[in-house]
């Protein structure tokens, strides 16, 4: 039962992992936002910098969601299926 | 030995053989970290890359284990979509060489960073219109996915290894198998998951390639800028990648003993697969050199010419006879055909689309737009070592995968073994009509019955008289109670000779605990009930799984009320075979 509850950690620390690693992509996207944004008004040259990172980063958003979403139900699905530990 | 042993031995037992190529191969891996250090302590100086030819081996081989991590993944989810049932036990070894292709191709590019401690610069300040943000999005989002996609179809083998082995290694494998017990609520959870991320991968595949060849094609060098570049390099990608996966494919089968699991019907198919790709890279190659010749713009034309009849073409060249020449020598031949003649072509494949990555970097850079002097690159003994380094990295890696999973997906073979039986089942049933046999084709109609009250002496000379093994007890509406076979009789016999009941045991008596309490004068007595019985409209192929499951000589047969209508014997069975 103890080891039971052991594994029981670790994969939720795993899932945990996943969670922030997706929180630093959607960290680097909204930075690299903000980085097209002050490019936008230093110089017309960047103009289609603020664009582009809204662009790639909805596209990527969308693409870590479905990974999220992915992860969640193996975690959370499977997991769930499995009797609890008091 | 049971037939899926073979796929758990590898994890089970390892030889010598395992350990020697792991350690040469730890010494080459070794021996390309030293190199890296030298190369951090020296600085780029110690490798042939030189201005204007700052990029050489590093990115060509960036570009070239990326293109290769199309194998599994792109290739794996597409045969998954079309429902490609052929794919099961290919899947797992081509998926295992995305994420790890994708692992040290990125090492490529920390290798070429003269300083690769500001490596964080790029997501510090990066912004979105630079093709190298692109690249390292795509590429992590890949990783992400592969590994993902990777790791979903494992789950259910995992949990086989967790029931089977003992120690640190059964913790491990149940930490990785989410409690996976393989209920109808996480097969219905998993298959969904499977399916998201086989669209999903699909699209991230052909960004990622796209983008890797974006890096060149954005940019005004000579003959980068091309709007094929994102097709062709993608087509290349798939191209090298199945022919990796042919290679490795051979390697395990001959390895592990997995012939039985790697056919050469696999081999086959990913070889026409790999057929139609080195036409279309020929398709694309001709394009591309078709429009820069017509064009004829002077830059261009410079390295045009370097890679036709200068310094690159022997490269060049090489690259054409390996990539195209050689490959479909092999694979338009029936009789080289075979698994040898596959891998000599892929061998010979991966070998060109090599080449075909050094031909795009090299010449481009050495033959700058800008008023350069014309450069060169030879590489030194630390690229030369880097490089080995990472073949040698890849496959310790997926040497070590091997002894840790099952390479072929064993639920997933057993599922497809299962839906065959299954399938052909009910092609017999529609192709060949005289196999929807039914049991009131066969049976004999005239059947010898009894009722509760004849005696057993009575019985005993009608199954002499008419030479049959048993006769059903019937009521007076017809109705089946029971049976009262030859063991019966026999056993009332005999069954005061108690050592003789003991010697004969199951030979004559086919459950001796129960018979063994039955005694009387009566069939009603004697008899075993309830009779196993069928219907009348039942196939011939449930009465023979009844013949097999319950061990026993005959099925009465009963119509809907239960009367009886006949009795479908063994040798019924036997005769209506034949007649098929």
């Amino acid at each position: 039962m103890k080891e039971e509850r052991v594994v029981r950690y670790i994969q939720i620390s795993g899932a945990a992992l996943f969670y922030a690693f997706v929180g630093a992509v959607m960290a680097f996207l909204i930075n690299g936002i903000r980085n097209g944004w002050q490019y936008r008004i230093a110089s017309s040259e960047y103009e289609m910098s603020f664009s582009f990172s809204v662009i790639i980063s909805a596209v990527i958003f969308i693409v870590f969601s479905v990974l999220t979403y992915v992860v969640s139900l193996l975690f959370w699905g499977i997991l769930k299926d499995k009797p609890r530990v008091k | 030995m049971e037939r899926e042993d073979i796929l758990f031995r590898p994890m089970e037992k390892t030889g010598r053989r395992f350990y020697i190529s792991a350690a040469i191969l730890g010494i080459v891996v070794l021996w390309a970290f030293y190199a890296y250090i030298s190369q951090l302590r020296s600085g780029l100086g110690v490798t042939g890359l030189n201005r204007p030819v700052f990029w050489g081996f590093y990115i060509t081989n960036f570009v070239f284990f990326i293109g290769i991590s199309h194998a599994g993944t792109l290739i794996s989810a597409i045969l998954r979509i079309t429902n490609a049932e052929w794919r099961k036990s290919i899947t797992r070894s081509a998926e295992v060489i995305t994420v790890l292709v994708l692992g040290i191709g990125g090492m490529n590019i920390l290798m070429d960073l003269g300083r690769p401690d500001r490596v964080l610069n790029i997501v510090k300040y990066g912004r979105f219109h630079s093709p190298l943000v692109w690249d390292l999005v795509s590429i992590t989002t890949y990783l992400t996915a592969s590994t993902l996609y990777l790791y979903l179809p494992l789950i259910p083998d995992i949990a086989l290894l967790r029931d089977r082995m003992n120690g640190p290694r059964r913790f491990i494998y149940n930490v990785l198998s989410l409690g996976w017990r393989g209920t109808d609520g996480q097969q219905r959870i998993l298959q969904r998951a499977i399916a998201i991320m086989a669209i999903l991968v699909i699209p991230i595949a052909v960004s990622v390639h796209t983008v890797v060849s974006y890096v060149f094609a954005m940019t005004t060098q000579p003959m980068w800028h091309s709007a094929i570049f994102g097709p062709y390099f993608v087509v290349g990608a798939i191209f090298s990648g199945i022919a990796a996966i042919i290679i490795i494919m051979a390697i395990i089968r001959r390895v592990y003993h997995l012939e039985e699991y790697l056919r050469p019907v696999h081999f086959k198919n990913l070889g026409i697969l790999l057929f139609v790709m080195a036409c279309l890279w020929l398709y694309f190659t001709l394009n591309e050199y078709l429009t820069t010749f017509y064009g004829a713009e002077p830059v261009h034309m410079k390295v045009f010419y370097s890679k036709f009849t200068g310094r690159y073409a022997p490269f060049f060249w090489l690259m054409v006879m390996t990539c195209f020449v050689i490959p479909s020598i092999f694979l338009v031949n029936k009789r080289t055909r075979t698994i040898s003649g596959m891998v000599a072509a892929s061998i010979s494949i991966t070998a060109g689309m090599w080449l075909e990555r050094f031909v795009i970097v090299v010449p481009s850079l050495a033959n700058p737009r800008l008023p350069y002097e014309r450069g060169t690159y030879f590489p030194t003994w630390v690229e030369w070592s880097l490089m080995a380094g990472c073949f040698a990295l890849f496959t310790l890696l997926y040497m070590a995968f091997t002894k840790l999973f099952p390479i072929v997906s064993i639920w997933e073979v057993r599922e497809s073994r299962e839906r065959g039986i299954k399938e052909i089942k009910e092609r017999v049933r529609e192709y060949l009509p005289g196999m929807e046999v039914l049991a009131r084709d066969i049976m004999t109609r005239d059947v010898i019955a009894v009722t509760p009250e004849t005696s057993v002496s009575e019985i005993g000379r009608l199954l002499a008289s008419h030479r049959i093994s048993g006769v059903p007890v019937v009521d007076k509406y017809n109705r089946v109670l029971g049976v009262v076979s030859e063991s019966d009789v026999i056993f009332r016999e005999i069954r005061h000779e108690l050592t003789l009941v003991e010697r004969l045991g199951n030979i004559i008596l086919p459950e001796p605990r129960s018979e063994i309490e039955r005694q009387g004068n009566t069939a009603g007595e004697i008899m075993t009930s309830p009779a196993v019985t069928a219907e009348e409209l039942t196939p011939i192929t449930e009465l023979m799984e009844i013949f097999r499951e319950r061990k026993i000589k005959r099925i009465i047969i009963v119509d809907k009320e239960g009367r009886l209508s006949g009795i479908v014997s063994r040798i019924d069975i036997v005769e209506a075979i034949e007649r098929i």
